[in-house]
């Protein structure tokens, strides 16, 4: 193990919070672009490779088309362009220094990963619920099988910048209106996953809900579970900027931004994936990419990891509930957690994937912490209150924008200003 | 069937006291098989049954009935003829071996059709998910309970396209369905075009709904709704399409004019776009339910 290069430790070993962005383009020159203004920016960062979707889903013959016609696609064609065309490309970047993390979300990675490796790249995420249920049609016992010889290959290369680093996508389940208990249960179990098929550089991640004080529980218990449950592997958390319905407003969005970044710094969270002003509309340019590294990078220099408090406790009960639960069900945690799952045991809300119950129903409370409004058959109990469990699309919809409105209404030239209080906490930081 | 082996089109079913011969006539099929032999060069190869269809149709040289040999030349061309023909019939289990209710089928004969399109639009290869056989095999419930159904109720069904792994706008849409008066299937994220199309002769939806924000929908969507169009069974159907079309987030005129010339009856694609589909929705609600 050269040690050097290894992602998990680069992350872990900087005093600083480590900022990333999710960029992906289809050409490759623009992708260098993007690369460079990411390392050459004035903060902690690692470079990202995202996919664009048709290489995500399988669909390599459209994608090797699209790149040709000159068609812009939403992310980088890995395979369309490659591992020598890839190679190159990050060749001119040292990654003892900065390290490159492939994003992919796909149920079935595997000819991904053995592309990735040979492109000299060894960090990547997602997980075998996390990149099946939300995001694939792929049922959930393929995605399994699936991933357990996809953590094998990654966990059997031994190259430059081994050992090879994977983050569970298990705390952004369907990015939002998913309760932090479930979130924190999803990453623990996925993270044994891994440890069981062999990989040994670990990150857990969260990402950011409704509610500041909440999101910090659940946080804490994430680490809690994580110290008892991941002894021996090298692990670090990644925070994630809110990935739902995000604030129009450029003074909305700037704070949300930064509200996330105060988060990862007050848990003590090594990594923060961000989000841009541009959210609501597109996919980001370069330098919006790079202007929201340096925002989140300046909040969370202004604060201080808090002391952990005691009153996790509820989340924390209910996450290790979960866990031990599923892991009664088999000795292999693959085969686990498919049972699981068809037994209604983990129960992901609002979850289309013909293999999750899609029983459990969560709400957002008069807080704006993230309730059950009703939990399935998982081994947990609903917060139920005298609110009748039908849930209409107006309802819908705005639980989904609660987050945007409460955060538009910051711009004072905004149509929202009067919806929704904000605490003085959250004000925005202002820009570098 | 190609030559390849995959199946390209079944018809409806036909009253079984018909022949072979008379049914690809009235079908049409035979003409056009002429068609394509004289003006594209490509010959159909069919079993003897077929004899005397036309000249672009090439049938065996059939045996003798007084126990003669046939004579080297026509054995030869027997054999050429019948050497490529595995190649076709391989389609036959993919339509009705594949899946167990082709084999036991207890509805209306008149229904089977139905039930053959759908297993054609599934994908013939391992990729096949057990959803897909689980649903082919329940298609023959799914059939029943479509004649069953109020008609009162209209159907909806609600996609995203296939490299879209988006659900949020699928289960608002089916909440929003739902609320006028539909009652939807929805068919979740990552939809292959043959799993619409499948999905769509189940159901038999008087609305499809695609939806997708992922940016790729210009480019996904007109095949999308070439094959739905193409199926004389939906004729009729009212098909929308909504969200972010493009990595840009505008999308120029030009394409949604694209897009509607391409038969879509509704395109929504701007800010403003869920308060202009509810109005949509509440009149072709009205039409549908026959107000």
């Amino acid at each position: 193990m050269s040690g050097l290069g290894h992602f998990g430790s680069r992350v872990a070993g900087r005093g600083e919070l480590v900022v990333q962005s999710r960029m992906g383009f289809s050409d490759p020159a623009q992708m260098l672009d993007g690369l460079r203004a990411v390392r050459d920016a004035p903060v902690e960062s690692v470079g990202t490779i995202t996919l664009d979707s048709f290489t995500r889903t399988g669909q390599l013959r459209r994608a090797r088309d699209e790149v040709l016609r000159g068609t812009p696609l939403n992310g980088y064609p890995l395979i369309a362009h490659g591992a020598a065309v890839t190679r190159e490309l990050i060749a001119e970047f040292d990654q003892s220094v900065f390290p490159i993390q492939l994003r992919h979300g796909s149920a079935r990675p595997y000819a991904l990963f053995k592309e990735m490796l040979a492109a000299g790249i060894t960090a990547t995420e997602g997980g075998p619920v996390s990149y099946c249920l939300p995001y694939s049609r792929e049922p959930l016992s393929a995605a399994v099988a699936e991933w357990e010889r996809s953590c094998e290959l990654l966990a059997a290369f031994d190259g430059p910048a081994s050992p090879v680093h994977l983050e569970t996508f298990g705390g952004c389940m369907l990015g939002q209106l998913c309760p932090p208990d479930l979130l924190v249960a999803l990453n623990i179990l996925e993270a044994l996953f891994f440890v069981q098929h062999g990989v040994r550089s670990i990150s857990l991640s969260y990402a950011q809900q409704t509610n500041p004080l909440q999101d910090r529980e659940g946080i804490e218990a994430l680490r809690v579970l994580a110290g008892e449950w991941l002894g021996g592997v090298s692990w670090h958390v990644v925070v994630y900027t809110f990935m739902g319905v995000y604030p129009e407003s450029r003074e909305g969005a700037l704070s949300l931004l930064a509200a996330s970044a105060r988060l990862a710094a007050l848990t003590g969270s090594e990594r923060l994936m961000v989000k841009t002003v541009a959210e609501a509309f597109r996919i980001p340019t370069v330098a919006e990419n790079v202007q929201a590294l340096r925002c989140a990078a300046a909040a969370a220099r202004g604060t201080e990891p808090g002391e952990a408090h005691d009153d996790c406790g509820e989340i924390l009960h209910a996450a290790r509930t979960l866990v031990n639960t599923v892991l009664e069900q088999h000795s292999s945690i693959g085969a686990a957690l498919v049972a699981a799952f068809r037994r209604g045991l983990l129960d992901v809300p609002y979850c289309l994937h013909p293999d999750n119950a899609n029983q459990s129903r969560a709400i957002i409370d008069s807080a704006g912490r993230l309730q059950w409004a009703s939990t399935g058959a998982m081994p947990i109990a609903a917060y139920a209150p005298a609110h009748e469990a039908r849930i209409s699309a107006a309802d819908l919809l705005s639980m989904l924008g609660y987050n945007r409105a409460r955060f538009d209404s910051l711009d004072p030239g905004h149509p929202d200003r009067t919806v929704g209080a904000t605490t003085s906490s959250e004000r925005p930081t202002p820009c570098p | 069937m190609r030559p390849d082996g995959l199946p390209i089109w079944t018809s409806a079913a036909m009253p079984g006291h018909l022949h072979d011969t008379r049914c690809a006539r009235e079908l049409g099929l035979t003409a056009a098989l002429n068609r394509s032999a004289a003006e594209l060069d490509l010959p159909t190869l069919a079993e003897s049954g077929y004899e005397s269809t036309g000249h672009g149709i090439k049938t065996p040289v059939k045996q003798p009935a007084d126990g003669i040999c046939l004579a080297p030349d026509n054995r030869a061309r027997n054999r050429l003829l019948c050497g490529p023909r595995w190649r076709g019939e391989r389609g036959l289990p993919i339509l009705i071996g594949r899946w167990k209710t082709p084999g036991h089928t207890t509805i209306s004969p008149r229904r089977a059709g139905d039930i053959v399109a759908g297993a054609l639009h599934l994908p013939p290869s391992d990729t096949n998910t057990h959803h897909q056989v689980a649903e082919i095999n329940s298609l023959e419930r799914g059939s029943v309970k479509t004649l069953k159904r109020s008609p009162d109720r209209p159907r909806g069904v609600v996609s995203s396209v296939a490299s879209d792994a988006h659900t949020w706008n699928l289960v608002y849409l089916q909440l929003l369905l739902e609320e006028h008066g539909y009652s939807v299937r929805n068919l979740g994220a990552c939809v292959p075009v043959e799993d619409l199309v499948a999905g769509c002769l189940m159901e038999r939806p008087q609305l499809l709904v695609l939806s997708t924000v992922n940016g790729h929908g210009l480019i996904e969507a007109p095949s999308y709704i070439r094959r739905v169009r193409e199926r004389a069974e939906l004729h009729g159907l009212v098909v929308v399409i909504g969200g972010k079309l493009n990595v840009g987030g505008t999308v120029a005129d030009d394409d949604v004019r694209r897009l509607l010339h391409l038969g879509f009856d509704g395109v929504f694609t701007t800010v403003d776009s869920v308060q202009e589909f509810r109005r949509f929705l509440t009149h072709t609600g009205k039409a549908a339910a026959g107000e």
